[in-house]
């Protein structure tokens, strides 16, 4: 309980820090007026955006201010399209999530099977040749195994759609991008996990009592290698939440990264620190939860 | 054995460096533009072909890989420049600093650096003097918290006792006696780091937020090399990625043969 308290309490610390810097960074070194209004605005123009900001108010009142508006989702309307710049990445946070999961999850179908039979086969021809496949994908740069798929199955083959979002073909390819090196990933920690556990006493009483091989991979071993496997999936989906930027610039898709990199491009302050904190609270979250997963996982793990 | 292990581990990443030393030396500037061979698919006059303006992939390709190595190593170097004594002084000093030190590790692990160089580079512009500052100075927190983990088993030991008994002050004690202790441990995380870098730089070059346009990078030659993909000119992106894909295999090779070398009980598989 004391252990969830701090957690939460750490959670809550990382998001201040996260805000305040923000804040910080567009308040003090710079000033947001000029952001605002074209280069040739009078002096008059600027005084009236800054009262309509509030910006003439001291800093610390300004301050409070924007944590009281944070706090309710408020962090001011998009330069360009004057819609809540909040509200613009909640809409677009949907298709994100599903894109994320549906890569995760195949990664997950690839990898665990995968990763089991390369334990028990360890050393032989198809470990080596798995290993090696395996070395290959966390080595790429992402937007290189997406563009060689795209290469193959859109410009070569025709199969899939290469851009865009809308029927479930358009999913494909960026979700395959996403899982290729998730799955490496996943392998090499199961081989590895698996190697060291099948090697303890209560596999070979699993394996004298005559239970059949695959229920000793799967039920006994697998069991136990969960706590780091949770552990690397609970980064990963917090990691990718605003880390698929480059799958979803590269493939089109309106997810909410790439509203995020185009109000980089275009330096629209609003969304880009909503965008910061929204990540920062889905990051900080995730984590939380990945704690709260061992104890459901493994009954082993008690916080004091 | 160890040491053979390492040094043949070593050679694709050695065969890369001199390549791009050899590239830097004896080749002509890459930029040279010939407008009248533009999008020459590979295997013709020119070896890997040409790009859109009629430059020599090859010779791009040379350039971009003597950048990702620099880069790679100079982000490191900031790293551990500003983690390794944080994370001295963290482990030797203890008390308020630690506690310190120690949450603003947290807070820094618990950010995803391509985020935070996204939105830094977005704020500050982009350009490679830019883009090596900030993965670098992002990159500290993993050195700190390493030195420091490594700093605490180190003070239980009898020499550093011995040290400070002989009236040895902190600094001392640090740069005299734990830190040679602690320096190959310091390399391997920096082995560790250097592939990371150039990963991350290729992405935000990608991106359009790294180097500057004119700076043929392998991220930026893959993000101006997409553009002519579905028109099937596909050695533009296809190439440079690649190249990129072996230079951080070639580096994770290496790193393992030196973490094997390092530690005798590691198992030699993965």
């Amino acid at each position: 309980m004391i252990f969830l308290f701090s957690r939460a309490l750490q959670t809550l610390m990382v998001l201040w820090l996260v805000g305040t810097i923000a804040f910080l960074a567009l308040h003090v070194a710079g000033d947001p007026v000029s952001l605002l209004v074209s280069e040739d605005a009078t002096p008059l123009e600027r005084q009236t955006l800054r009262q309509a900001y509030g910006l003439e108010q001291p800093l610390l009142v300004q301050y409070f201010i924007f944590w009281k508006n944070a706090a309710q989702g408020e962090l001011g309307n998009s330069f360009y399209s004057q819609q809540s710049a909040m509200h613009l990445l909640l809409e677009r946070l949907p298709a994100t999530l599903g894109l994320v999961l549906l890569g995760l999850t195949l990664g997950l179908l690839l990898g665990v099977p995968l990763g089991v039979l390369s334990a028990a086969k360890a050393g032989s021809s198809f470990d080596r040749i798995l290993q090696g496949l395996c070395a290959v994908f966390i080595s790429a740069p992402s937007f290189w195994i997406g563009i060689v798929l795209i290469h193959l199955f859109a410009v070569q083959w025709r199969l899939l759609p290469s851009q865009g979002s809308g029927t479930v073909w358009h999913l494909i390819l960026p979700a395959v991008t996403l899982a290729l090196p998730r799955a490496a990933v996943y392998v090499q920690i199961l081989r590895l996990e698996l190697l060291e556990v099948l090697s303890q006493d209560f596999i070979r009483t699993a394996r004298a009592k005559g239970v059949l091989e695959t229920r000793v991979l799967y039920h006994h071993a697998l069991r136990n290698c969960f706590v780091p496997f949770v552990t690397v999936f609970g980064l990963q989906l917090s990691g990718l939440l605003s880390g698929a930027v480059i799958t979803e610039s590269l493939f089109a898709y309106p997810g909410m990264n790439r509203l995020a990199l185009d109000a980089m491009n275009r330096l629209d302050i609003p969304v880009i620190l909503a965008f910061v904190l929204l990540s920062a609270f889905l990051f900080a979250s995730i984590n939380f939860l990945t704690d709260l997963g061992y104890v459901l996982i493994d009954p082993r793990v008690r916080y004091e | 054995m160890n040491k053979k292990n390492i040094f043949y581990a070593a050679l694709p990443l050695l065969f890369f460096l001199g390549l791009a030393v050899l590239a830097r030396v004896f080749l002509p500037n890459p930029n040279n533009q010939n407008l009248l061979e533009t999008l020459q698919a590979p295997f013709g006059t020119h070896w890997l072909g040409t790009d859109e303006l009629g430059r020599d992939v090859f010779g791009l390709l040379l350039h971009g890989l003597g950048i990702s190595l620099l880069v790679g190593l100079l982000c490191s170097l900031i790293s551990a420049a500003i983690g390794v004594p944080l994370g001295l002084l963290a482990g030797l000093r203890g008390g308020w600093l630690e506690i310190i030190i120690m949450r603003a590790i947290e807070v820094q692990m618990a950010l995803p650096t391509v985020l935070l160089a996204l939105v830094t580079l977005a704020l500050l512009g982009a350009g490679l003097e830019n883009l090596i500052v900030i993965i670098g100075v992002f990159g500290w927190a993993g050195f700190a918290r390493y030195t420091r983990a490594t700093v605490l088993v180190q003070r239980q030991l009898e020499y550093v006792l011995a040290a400070q008994a002989l009236g040895a002050n902190d600094w001392r004690t640090i740069l005299r006696h734990v830190l040679p202790n602690v320096a190959s441990g310091i390399l391997l995380q920096i082995s560790l780091d250097f592939p990371q870098n150039i990963l991350l730089e290729a992405s935000l070059s990608f991106l359009g937020v790294g180097v500057g346009v004119d700076t043929p990078s392998l991220g930026a030659m893959v993000s101006r090399g997409y553009g002519y993909l579905l028109s099937g000119a596909w050695w533009l992106s296809l190439l440079p990625g690649g190249f990129i894909m072996l230079l951080v295999l070639s580096t994770n090779r290496l790193t393992e043969a030196i973490r094997v070398g390092l530690d005798p009980r590691a198992k030699p598989e993965r």
